[in-house]
């Protein structure tokens, strides 16, 4: 039986390479007349970490939050939950790994960085 | 074989790498006002020390976690940021004092002013975290580090009374100028027990891949390492206990400096030039990567010293940014002695939110299982940093209205 909050909400996500990209920062869950909750997808993100934050913090970082995007993992590509959480996606093709990629070619032109 | 090499590695550069700017000033200080009497607050911050970085390496041994990973799973994003803004905040300034320390003692080497040196040792600090790897660095710069044995040889030198000495052990309350005093054991209890250290220990040891098996390893290497380092910073006080003028205020590096002279002559004032700029260059290096740890396991980066900077890249630019920022603090000429004291004093301040949330993962078996702590470690661990955290907000704004 798995916890949600325990076991999968800001567990490290691990994309199909190994990558580490991110923390579970939310979960999405479907709510149907008559059914059960259902998990569709996992969350990684700014955006989401943003809206767990008190509301407080977040008006007083104004229009830089209203920016913030985040990433949505389909519940079909988890292929499992440990320790960390496994995704079958490229996290480099996500929102997620796009501070690190533009960073990552930042040091490539450096001297010693390559 | 290999297994006692290790414990013996480590061993080795703990105490090599104990001493740094905080522990330095502030067992000089507390020597120099109040003789032996404040030993014992160090023999409380040690012992506590112990039984944190024995948490921390089984916390990493048994878990596979780090602190900061840990606690960001276990208590949720919004309430892992007080800690991570908390200890990353005073662990810059704890930066800014180790780096202020290295330009310190090239100052003294040379005559020039400190502010010259602060960018060629940041960038020197930087190249060996961005081309090094873990191994070199840790290892390299402690064993570099037991240089600071000088201070117990001149501890031995100057031959203190056994009995005082001894007597400096027993808990006192203040012979005279209480708020100094309980200032100045606040201080200790901070550059002991400064958060940076047991969460950069976590680091190092899931870096190094350390499981189950190697929980007895670490009790010894944490109980032998602090405990032989922590006889350095005894060491120094107990040398500044008998040098100097009982309760001459020690407000400059340029006070501090000639303290070897005495038992050690004309090697007195070189060794303690070398033992300063070592000593906290060493620190730099791990608060600077310590800060960088942090910030990337909270965030679930990709982080590791032996990765290469492309390959770790928010990871990398953390520790640039945070040696940028300390190093702005050492330029604009702030006093390295000064922002010393009051680092200190903050971390100890920042204690209960850097310990207690890693002391509620200790005794979650989801995370350590049979390896729980004892009642006695958390007993302890509670006790002393309530003790600090209570000395800190009631010294700390007493000495800046008075210094």
């Amino acid at each position: 039986m798995l916890h949600l909050v325990r076991d999968v909400l800001d567990k490290q996500l691990v994309d199909r390479e190994g990558r580490p990209f991110g923390k579970v920062d939310g979960i999405v869950l479907e709510v149907r007349d008559g059914a059960a909750l259902r998990v569709i997808a996992l969350e990684v993100g700014a955006a989401t970490r943003l809206g767990r934050l008190p509301r407080w913090l977040t008006r007083w970082l104004g229009r830089w939050s209203a920016r913030a995007t985040s990433t949505r993992l389909p519940q079909a590509s988890v292929v499992a939950v440990g320790r960390e959480i496994y995704v079958a996606v490229d996290a480099t093709q996500t929102a997620a790994w796009r501070v690190e990629a533009w960073l990552a070619r930042l040091i490539t032109r450096l001297p010693g960085g390559g | 074989m290999k297994k006692l090499l290790h414990v013996a590695l480590g061993v080795v550069t703990s105490f090599g790498g104990f001493l740094e700017a905080g522990s330095i000033a502030t067992s000089v200080q507390a020597g120099a006002e109040f003789g032996y009497s404040l030993l014992w607050v160090l023999l409380l911050g040690v012992v506590c020390l112990v039984v944190l970085i024995e948490m921390s390496g089984r916390l990493a041994a048994v878990s596979h976690h780090t602190i900061a990973g840990a606690m960001r799973e276990r208590f949720g994003f919004s309430f892992f940021l007080l800690p991570l803004i908390g200890v990353v905040a005073v662990s810059m300034l704890t930066l800014a004092a180790e780096l202020g320390g290295v330009c310190m003692a090239l100052q003294l080497a040379t005559g020039i002013g400190f502010q010259w040196w602060a960018l060629p040792v940041m960038l020197a600090v930087w190249l060996l975290l961005w081309r090094g790897t873990f191994g070199v660095i840790e290892d390299g710069v402690s064993l570099l580090g037991l240089v600071t044995v000088a201070f117990l040889i001149a501890a031995v030198r100057l031959h203190p009374s056994a009995g005082e000495v001894a007597a400096g052990f027993v808990p006192s309350a203040a012979p005279y100028a209480p708020s100094r005093y309980w200032f100045l054991a606040v201080s200790i209890l901070g550059a002991t027990l400064t958060p940076y250290l047991f969460y950069f220990y976590s680091s190092g040891a899931v870096e190094d891949g350390w499981d189950a098996d190697d929980v007895p390893a670490n009790r010894l290497v944490s109980a032998f390492g602090m405990g032989f380092g922590a006889t350095l910073a005894a060491a120094v006080l107990v040398v500044a206990a008998l040098v100097y003028t009982r309760g001459v205020r020690l407000d400059s590096y340029d006070q501090i400096a000639p303290m070897l002279t005495d038992a050690l002559g004309r090697w007195g004032y070189p060794l303690f030039v070398a033992a300063l700029g070592i000593a906290c260059f060493g620190a730099a290096l791990e608060v600077s990567l310590a800060l960088a740890y942090m910030i990337a396991q909270g965030f679930g980066w990709n982080w590791g010293e032996n990765a290469r900077p492309r390959d770790a890249a928010r990871f990398s630019v953390s520790y640039t940014l945070a040696l940028v920022l300390a190093t702005a603090l050492v330029v604009v000429g702030l006093d390295p002695l000064r922002v010393t004291n009051v680092a200190m004093a903050l971390n100890a301040a920042s204690l209960p939110l850097a310990v207690v949330p890693f002391l509620v993962l200790m005794n979650d078996r989801e995370y350590v299982g049979e390896h729980v702590n004892g009642r006695l470690a958390n007993v302890l661990v509670l006790v002393v940093v309530a003790l600090a955290c209570v000395l800190a907000v009631v010294s700390l704004p007493l000495e800046l209205a008075g210094g």
